[in-house]
């Protein structure tokens, strides 16, 4: 068979297999120092967006899967917390929101910070601030706008990025793969779905990052969420009778597949 | 005889199956539906039958305006909002009887830009309105606007199916920040085309008429908008409108052909901007800076100097652009790659930057005294040159500017009075700082 179909075929394989991230965790260097300090958390409203890929290009957000996967990763992050011993503070962020504008473009600002960093991470993985060995990276300042008005002691951002193709984006797909397949030997499977989830924990007067990690999967569910959060830092000095009351008024079920 | 799996002939009838079927999609997809009339909203007499098309863009429209408050890109300082709402609701027409309401927001971003989505949201971002000179020039950017929802453009363009995006993701343009833009780059909802700009440009012209104001401003504020653009624009994912230069001739051709008879005496030009502009001018520097625009910030800051001309704060904002860049070498890096070629940086600009952290800060140091010197009571220059001590190990400097710093009295609620505005601390700072000075404190003993 040509050399160049086979290569090119190599590519595309490889790409729909890069499709979902790899994982990527990052701890601070002085994390467990850092945990002294840390006894509550407040979550943040996770930042969804899934989009419907039609084959067209005339993409569509999926609002009402959107707000299923929101509260179903609040969920995830709770119980996760009460399990590794933080307490989690009933902070009702979306009337924060409503009611103060500067608020909320302060924790728009802190999410950007993240992203400036984590820019930085992806970029230049193998300097020494950012290897996990050694890694110490700080938003600064703006951590203190919600750590101040929630009263937590640490703040949890959430990000979840997925995509659902249309009918047509499928077979579209599939007839490429098949093309492909015919042309190479080689079976290529493009995903359906899938989805991004990172998740970040920030102190809230440092404004250290003590925690993130990045993963993805196909489908559309928590499961990476769950996945990242059993990786979360233990408590260093939880206290337990306090966890074990906030663990049973926290659902236990949650959102799984949203679509089929 | 059954052909085998994996022969020429089975292989090339899987082919066939499978691009016949996907041709059949394609086509099925790319049907052309007939487009419903979209009667302008000025026609007082035509009905607003809303099929469902529509009502799925307004829908969307509407959530988008959901997004943008839910996380505080609407701005919602009394003195410029209400005068952009004011200024917006004196040269809008009367669509009263249509299903549209005209509401006039502010946008946080520093980029150059205005847009308008079906259901009426018209926002201008705070980096377009810092470049504008005076009254005249915001209404014509607000009376273009308005004309896309009279004409309804967004919904006829998604009609017709021009644009290729039909939702905004605005999280993934900003949110956890790689881009240096944001929400406007890819609301695709606000995408018109060229026949459409100018059809804006035209009835703009209308309206501006009819309130009064200096047409001649119309060109001069495109002229305004073409500089930045290109000076923002060059490589990066700003949205632009592309032909400006024909667009500009083409609203001279009108003025003198089409509105020849209004007269020139009489007319607004400057109005009521004169104390709204160093606050938008400000808000657009302070954003600059949170989104690390090095580059950009500069080049505002000259613009700035030849209306504030040796203003202290200038040199104040200066100072926090070189102790950003000697801060954040890497972004400071990616900035300026960005800017000049619309690449990443090569690891050689990005080691550059990191060696010349020194010289930025002392570059800082140059402008926060300079800002001093202008004004003692710039004040919130000792916290840049605290900052700059703490990074450099100088506890006992960094102890005593950062206690100057905070002897700026707080500001009471969310009073905002000119230039009592410039140089406001924030909460979120003095705590943080305060927790520096213990550390300081405790190092020092």
């Amino acid at each position: 068979m040509c050399t160049g179909l086979r290569v090119l075929a190599i590519m595309v394989t490889g790409i729909i297999a890069t499709g979902c991230a790899r994982p990527h965790l990052h701890q601070h260097q002085d994390l467990t120092e850092h945990l002294l300090e840390i006894d509550t958390v407040v979550i943040a409203p996770p930042v969804v967006s899934i989009e419907y890929v039609a084959f067209d290009s005339l993409n569509e957000r999926m609002r009402k899967e959107e707000s299923i996967i929101r509260e179903a990763l609040v969920r995830v992050a709770q119980r996760a917390l009460y399990d590794h011993g933080y307490d989690v503070v009933d902070f009702d962020f979306e009337q924060a929101l409503e009611d103060d504008s500067e608020f909320a473009f302060r924790v728009e600002l802190l999410r950007h910070e993240f992203g400036f960093i984590r820019r930085e991470l992806n970029e230049r993985p193998d300097t020494s601030d950012s290897s996990m060995d050694s890694f110490r990276s700080s938003v600064g300042s703006i951590a203190n706008t919600l750590s101040e008005k929630s009263g937590a002691d640490a703040i949890l951002l959430m990000h979840y990025d997925g995509f659902q193709k249309s009918t047509g984006l499928i077979v579209k797909d599939a007839t490429v793969a098949l093309v492909l397949g015919a042309l190479t030997g080689i079976a290529i499977a493009s995903p359906q779905n899938g989805a991004t989830v990172e998740l970040v924990m920030i102190d809230g007067t440092t404004g250290n990052v003590l925690w993130a990690d990045v993963r993805g999967a196909a489908g559309l569910s928590t499961e990476s969420a769950k996945i990242s959060m059993k990786d979360f830092p233990d408590d260093v000095d939880p206290d337990w009778d306090l966890v074990s009351e906030e663990t049973d008024e926290v659902a236990t079920d949650t959102a799984e597949q949203v679509l089929d | 005889m059954k052909r085998p799996f994996g022969s020429r002939s089975h292989n090339l009838n899987s082919l066939v199956r499978g691009v016949s079927a996907w041709l059949l999609i394609f086509l099925s997809q790319s049907c052309m539906f007939s487009s419903p009339r979209y009667s302008p909203l000025t026609e007082q007499e035509a009905k607003y039958d809303i099929g469902e098309h529509e009502y799925r863009l307004l829908l969307e429209a509407d959530e988008i305006h959901a997004d943008l408050k839910r996380r505080g890109f609407i701005y919602q300082d009394p003195a410029i909002s209400s005068y952009i709402q004011n200024l917006g609701n004196k040269i809008a027409p009367d669509i009263g009887k249509s299903h549209i309401d005209l509401e006039f927001y502010v946008l946080r971003d520093p980029t150059p830009n205005a847009m308008a989505l079906p259901n009426g949201g018209i926002y201008l971002n705070i980096g377009l309105i810092s470049l504008l000179e005076n009254e005249a020039q915001v209404a014509s950017v607000l009376a273009h606007e308005i004309s896309h929802v009279i004409y309804r453009h967004g919904i006829r363009s998604k009609a017709k199916g021009d644009s290729s995006v039909l939702a905004a993701n605005i999280s993934d343009i900003f949110l956890f920040g790689t881009k240096l833009s944001y929400v406007t780059a890819s609301l695709g909802l606000a995408d018109y085309s060229r026949d459409q700009e100018e059809e804006a440009d035209h009835e703009a012209l209308t309206l501006l008429a009819k309130a009064g104001y200096d047409l001649s401003q119309a060109p001069r504020t495109m002229e305004l908008l073409s500089e930045a653009h290109h000076a923002d624009s060059t490589f990066g994912p700003f949205r632009s409108h592309p032909d400006e230069e024909d667009r500009m001739a083409l609203l001279q051709k009108y003025i003198q052909t089409d509105f020849r008879d209004i007269e020139s005496a009489d007319v607004i030009r400057q109005g009521e901007f004169g104390p709204i502009r160093p606050l938008v001018v400000e808000e657009a520097i302070q954003l600059r800076l949170s989104f690390r625009q090095y580059q950009l910030a500069l080049k505002d800051l000259d613009r700035a100097e030849a209306y504030f001309e040796g203003a202290p704060l200038l040199n104040y904002y200066r100072g926090e652009v070189y102790r950003g860049m000697g801060d954040h070498p890497f972004d400071a890096a990616y900035d300026k790659a960005w800017m000049e070629t619309g690449k990443k940086p090569e690891e050689e600009l990005i080691v550059e930057f990191e060696e010349a952290s020194h010289e930025n800060y002392e570059k800082a140091l140059k402008f926060y005294k300079k800002a001093l010197s202008g004004d003692s009571e710039t004040l919130v220059a000792y916290r840049g040159m605290g900052y700059i001590a703490y990074t450099q190990g100088r506890e006992s400097e960094a102890i005593s500017a950062f206690e100057t710093y905070l002897t700026i009295d707080e500001r009471v609620g969310d009073e905002r009075v000119g230039e009592d505005r410039l140089g406001e601390e924030r909460l979120d700072d003095r705590l943080y700082i305060e927790r520096l000075l213990r550390e300081l404190r405790e190092e020092s003993i």
